[in-house]
């Protein structure tokens, strides 16, 4: 007959199974599943002898002190993924700070050189067009006075002078002796030219 | 209050006595602290995992419903805590070993844990020998054997306690028997 398995060694060292005849008389003359079972069972009895390790006082007091500090603060949240480092909240400070400090300057830039750009747009736009009103008034001009006439011209100046009134009072100011000294200006001028 | 059973602790302690969940601690700090050790090798992450299991026990109090054993419900939550802080460090450690295989950093002697600082003396030659084998195991072979072997855990419980079946119970179990005994003999002691 074949060896016991180790799970079933195993499980009647625990026992929880029960050995058909066959088994049980193979185990009785089998020395090396005997020898299995026996040193299985001497582990077993030792791995039950070993100690347990014992927690200290520090950290039982610890424990009863966190414990005192959850039963006063039932709906404060226990902090315990700051009791130690968390490497994934640090990541996500992290990226977040980054996220901000190169970001600000290319929102800044973006937005700078936009506004650059349509500004220098705007003013070589103004300056075409004011350079072109500035042609097109001259050649109008131009026009204007290629067409205009004699006649034109004379009608334009007494539109003028119809629309001007007359400085009477300058008219009126000008009195004799005014005259006078005029005239002895211009004898003067007379006799120094002669 | 020592001789209550552990459920009758546990409807004491929903009703407000502090001295029922005092009397639990008590019971039970130590194999829990074992058992955190077991699986952790370390023994400030497991005085840390002791006391988060009992601030969530504190905390679920009032969830709480008595189970087949209150045993199996507490090592079921130190067991998922401890779990979850393998796996934290074991990204730490993967973490930290790129950053310094990059900067050509020797970290070898930066190991974080001192998996022999906990360890109890013990004046019984093949007990220190069995003891130290047990620590050559894989996490999940020492913990089987703490459950079954120290606890006293029947199948149903060990499985309940770890989220698997009965059947792989059984199987590790005797796998972790039989390297514990090849780890034993390759010591070279005879076990009698």
């Amino acid at each position: 007959m074949r060896h016991l398995t180790d799970e079933q060694i195993s499980e009647l060292l625990d026992g929880f199974i029960t050995l058909s005849d066959k088994q049980q008389k193979h185990l009785k003359s089998c020395p090396e599943c005997t020898k299995k079972l026996e040193e299985w069972h001497h582990i077993s009895q030792y791995v039950q002898c070993l100690p347990l390790a014992s927690l200290s006082e520090e950290a039982s007091l610890k424990i009863s002190r966190e414990i005192k500090q959850v039963e006063d603060n039932p709906y404060q949240p226990i902090l315990a993924p700051f009791k130690k480092w968390n490497y994934k909240l640090i990541t996500a400070s992290a990226m977040c700070l980054l996220l901000v400090l190169v970001g600000i300057p290319w929102v800044y830039n973006y937005y700078y050189q936009t506004e650059e750009t349509t500004n220098t747009a705007v003013s070589t736009q103004t300056t075409t067009e004011t350079n072109q009103i500035a042609s097109n008034n001259a050649n109008i001009v131009i026009q204007e006075e290629e067409t205009l006439t004699d006649r034109d011209i004379f009608m334009n100046l007494s539109e003028e002078y119809t629309d001007m009134e007359p400085v009477k009072e300058e008219l009126y100011s000008i009195t004799i002796s005014d005259l006078m000294l005029s005239l002895a200006e211009e004898t003067d001028m007379f006799n120094t030219s002669m | 209050m020592r001789s209550l059973e552990d459920w009758e602790l546990i409807a004491l302690a929903k009703q407000g006595n502090n001295e029922a969940f005092d009397c639990l601690v008590e019971r039970y700090k130590n194999p829990i602290f074992t058992l955190c050790l077991y699986l952790t090798k370390n023994a400030q992450s497991a005085e840390d995992l002791v006391q988060e299991t009992f601030i969530r026990l504190f905390k679920s109090l009032n969830r709480v419903k008595p189970q087949a054993q209150f045993k199996t419900f507490i090592f079921g939550i130190a067991r998922n805590l401890a779990l979850n802080h393998i796996r934290d460090e074991q990204r730490k450690r993967n973490f930290l070993s790129r950053f310094f295989d990059k900067f050509n950093f020797d970290h070898k002697n930066q190991s974080v844990h001192n998996p022999d600082t906990w360890i109890p003396n013990e004046s019984n030659e093949f007990v220190s020998v069995v003891q130290e084998c047990m620590l050559e195991l894989s996490p999940e072979h020492r913990e089987i054997l703490f459950l079954r072997e120290t606890q006293g855990l029947d199948y149903e419980s060990i499985a309940e306690t770890l989220g698997c079946q009965v059947g792989t119970v059984r199987s590790r179990l005797a796998r972790a028997r039989t390297q514990l005994r090849e780890k034993i003999l390759e010591k070279g002691v005879m076990i009698k």
